[in-house]
């Protein structure tokens, strides 16, 4: 084994290719015609194919959107080869696309069955695509094949769905009428609510916190009134009182004491300057005895006085006061405190009375509240689901009669099968061009490989760097005359073969193309 | 011991005789025994003149050259001619432009060297002030001869036998300033040969006759003869001949294993392919 770079490699595969010319003439010949028989006699095989689109929804997901949450869909892909290879859908399409027409036995039919199943590929094509692929000898067959399969499928798809949209309808109509039974019900307890709590309709409880205030209000002013008037009674007692009317008796007893008081006062000064012997002196004493003398008999008349009238059982009264016009008016005024005090006592009895009643209404307005509301509650909540449901179930009525019309399906043939006209897979002419490549690859492959392997010298450098002798001189090959001659000839041979084989590939595609071979 | 003394004696004779005429199978008589003289008494005068004065009698034309395959020194543009000049131009500078003898040997079964040593002389021989030698030792083939197309009397083997004398052997092929010896038609003969006293005599002679005469000894594979070991002695320089893609590298590893490394001075690869 001789190392080369890829450089020298190259440029000993052109020197030994012309070296082996004709050798890799002749096994280019023998490679591209045997290719070529290949090619003619390689089975035709065809392939049909149909697009199905799908409604990957279901029925109930776009109805019950929002309000119920509905399983993933699955693997549409899947389902349909399941679907497709069924026994259901197979048995009718042995049937109708001209499998049983030889009549095989079972054994026969169950491996056609199979090698059916394994030509037919079902794939997802994109979100919401299947694509029915199906490859065979006999493009007919091929074709009412995939047909079948297609149709077979999109027909159970519709029976299906009509069967879904009708369960839907069912299921939202149902629902529907168990939450219209619940309303009557509710419905029929508020009635009766109402009926036996009149206090509990709705704004009765502001009118009553409205009056409660009210009352309140009024009570606390009239107790504040009755506080008022009795303070004044009091007030008016005391001015009417005994001690009041001493008061006004004893003010001429009081002008005497004042006076007495004076002179005394006068007898000190004068005292103070003169002897008790002088005339003045004795003059303001005199007076001065005098004085009391008038003062007892005064409160003597008046003692007597008040126990007479004590005896009598009346209140005495001086005629100075008992005249006295200010106490006149105490006294009526008093008495008419006194009536006002009365008149709002009871009044206040009365609020108060009231005021309970308010307090005991109000209560009761307030359980029935709660009652009421949690009532209400359900009520609304019901009737917003009853709401819904209706119209849910106008659209099911509505995607069911269009089933059931089959104008909403979740399957169609977008795309159906057809006739396939050229054969799929390698073809005559890519058989031709694979024997002109194989035909040169080969043999020149095989010089390649040799210069590597056979380890024969056949360079320079390989000599100089693996057995470290200087090489002198490459010479080239010596033509003579004659060679020249010969090796022209032998050109023009391997020209003739080549074309040779250019029109035996030319007539065969025409042959192939006309379809006799 | 007696062969030895002969070939001496013959040798004398030849000399004092000046029966040296290279050239005396000729029809045209020239002063070659004044030359043949010369030569034997002045060694270091100039050759250039004496070459002039080689008896040219028969000149092939190019077309023959051509269909025997020998190059020519036209001015035609020859990757071969080019590269027989190169390999020239080589050996010379190896030997400083001293004259040699040089030993063109093959490598490998059925691998001749003829085209090759015959072809390294003619390369010599474009030089005007050189003179080459072709002498063909491989007595296994007659390449050489068929190549020349050859018809003679005598040769190498005839003068080792001591049956012809050197001048009988010495070729003119028709082209100028180029002399071949034949190997003599004797084939499937033993090599022992080459040991006698004789053929270092004739190479020394050769050799030393004439300052500017290049000698190439044309010799069969070094596995296929022993009588190319035996010559390999008996010469300056060694060249092997490799076949473009005909001979395995381990072959030619061992080929150049039985070659003397002083002498060895590299390999030539002959026949490389080229598109024509």
């Amino acid at each position: 084994m001789i190392q080369y770079s890829t450089q020298e490699l190259i440029s000993l595969t052109i020197k030994d290719s012309f070296r082996h010319r004709n050798k890799i003439v002749i096994v280019f010949c023998i490679i591209s015609l045997l290719t070529m028989m290949v090619g003619v006699n390689w089975p035709k095989r065809y392939r049909a194919e149909s697009l199905i689109y799908v409604d990957n929804r279901n029925v109930i997901t776009p109805l019950m959107k929002g309000t119920a949450v509905t399983a993933e869909s699955k693997d549409i892909a899947k389902n349909a080869k399941q679907i497709i290879l069924g026994t259901k859908i197979i048995d009718q399409v042995l049937e109708y696309s001209g499998w049983l027409e030889k009549g095989p036995d079972a054994v026969e039919r169950e491996n056609i069955i199979d090698s059916i199943k394994q030509r037919t590929e079902i794939n997802k094509v994109g979100d919401s695509l299947i694509k029915i692929e199906f490859t065979d000898a006999d493009p007919n067959r091929v074709y009412l094949t995939t047909k079948n399969m297609a149709e077979l499928f999109v027909d159970i798809g519709k029976t299906n769905k009509v069967e879904e949209s009708r369960s839907a309808y069912e299921f939202i109509e149902k629902q529907a009428s168990e939450y219209l039974d619940k309303l009557t019900s509710v419905d029929e307890k508020i009635k009766r609510f109402v009926t036996d709590n009149p206090d509990a309709r709705p704004g009765t409880q502001e009118k009553v916190t409205e009056r409660v205030t009210n009352l309140k209000l009024k009570y606390e002013n009239t107790k504040l009134a009755l506080r008022e008037a009795q303070i004044r009674k009091k007030s008016f007692q005391r001015q009417l009182s005994g001690e009041a009317a001493m008061t006004i008796s004893q003010s001429k007893e009081g002008k005497y004491r004042v006076k007495i008081t004076e002179m005394e006062n006068q007898l000190e000064t004068l005292l103070l300057t003169y002897t008790p012997t002088y005339p003045d002196v004795v003059r303001i004493t005199h007076h001065i005895a005098d004085m009391k003398a008038i003062l007892e008999s005064e409160v003597k008349a008046r003692d007597e006085a008040i126990r007479n009238a004590r005896k009598e059982g009346k209140t005495y009264l001086d005629s100075s006061i008992a005249t006295n016009p200010i106490y006149q008016q105490l006294r009526s005024s008093l008495s008419e405190t006194e009536t006002e005090i009365a008149t709002l006592e009871a009044r206040l009895e009365e609020m108060k009375t009231l005021l309970d009643a308010e307090f005991d209404r109000m209560r009761r307005i307030e359980e029935g509240d709660s009652m009421m509301q949690t009532l209400t509650r359900d009520y609304d909540v019901n009737q917003g689901i009853y709401q819904d449901l209706l119209k849910r179930r106008e659209n099911a009525r509505i995607s069911r009669s269009l089933d059931s019309q089959q104008k909403g399906s979740t399957f169609t043939i977008l795309e159906s099968a057809k006739m396939p006209i050229r054969p799929f897979g390698i073809r005559f002419m890519h058989f031709l061009i694979l024997g002109i490549l194989l035909g040169i690859i080969i043999p020149v492959g095989v010089v390649f490989g040799l210069i590597q392997l056979d380890g024969k010298v056949r360079s320079a450098n390989s000599i100089t760097e693996e057995l470290g002798v200087p090489v002198l001189a490459e010479i080239p090959h010596y033509w003579t005359d004659r060679d020249r001659s010969a090796l022209h000839n032998n050109y023009r041979v391997l020209i003739v073969v080549l074309s040779l084989v250019v029109v035996i590939y030319i007539a065969a595609s025409s042959l192939k193309l006309m379809g006799k071979i | 011991m007696s062969r030895i003394e002969e070939a001496l004696r013959k040798a004398k004779e030849s000399r004092s005789n000046q029966l040296i005429s290279a050239s005396s199978d000729g029809e045209v008589q020239t002063p070659t025994a004044v030359t043949g003289g010369a030569i034997s008494v002045v060694k270091q005068s100039s050759s250039s003149s004496l070459i002039k004065l080689m008896k040219e009698n028969v000149t092939i034309d190019d077309e023959k050259l051509l269909s025997q395959k020998i190059i020519r020194p036209g001015s035609e543009k020859s990757s071969v001619t080019d590269s027989f000049r190169y390999l020239r131009t080589q050996l010379l500078q190896k030997s400083k432009d001293e004259n040699f003898i040089v030993l063109v040997t093959s490598c490998g079964d059925g691998v001749d060297s003829s085209f090759v040593s015959m072809n390294m002389g003619a390369a010599f021989s474009f030089d005007e002030t050189k003179t080459s030698l072709v002498v063909d030792c491989d007595f296994q083939s007659d390449t050489l001869d068929t190549m020349l197309d050859l018809d003679y009397e005598y040769g190498l083997l005839d003068f080792l036998d001591g049956n012809a004398e050197v001048v009988d052997i010495i070729k003119d092929v028709g082209i100028k300033r180029l002399r071949v010896i034949p190997s003599g038609l004797n084939a499937g003969r033993s090599s022992e040969s080459f040991t006698t006293l004789r053929m270092k005599m004739l190479l020394d002679g050769l050799v030393e006759r004439y300052q500017d005469r290049y000698v190439v000894l044309n010799s069969p594979a070094v596995s296929e003869s022993v009588d190319t070991s035996i010559l390999i002695d008996l010469v300056d320089y060694v060249v092997v001949a490799v076949p473009y893609g005909k001979v395995k590298k381990k072959d030619l590893e061992n080929t150049l294993k039985r070659i003397d490394k002083s002498k060895l001075i590299g390999v030539v690869m002959n026949d490389v392919p080229e598109w024509v």
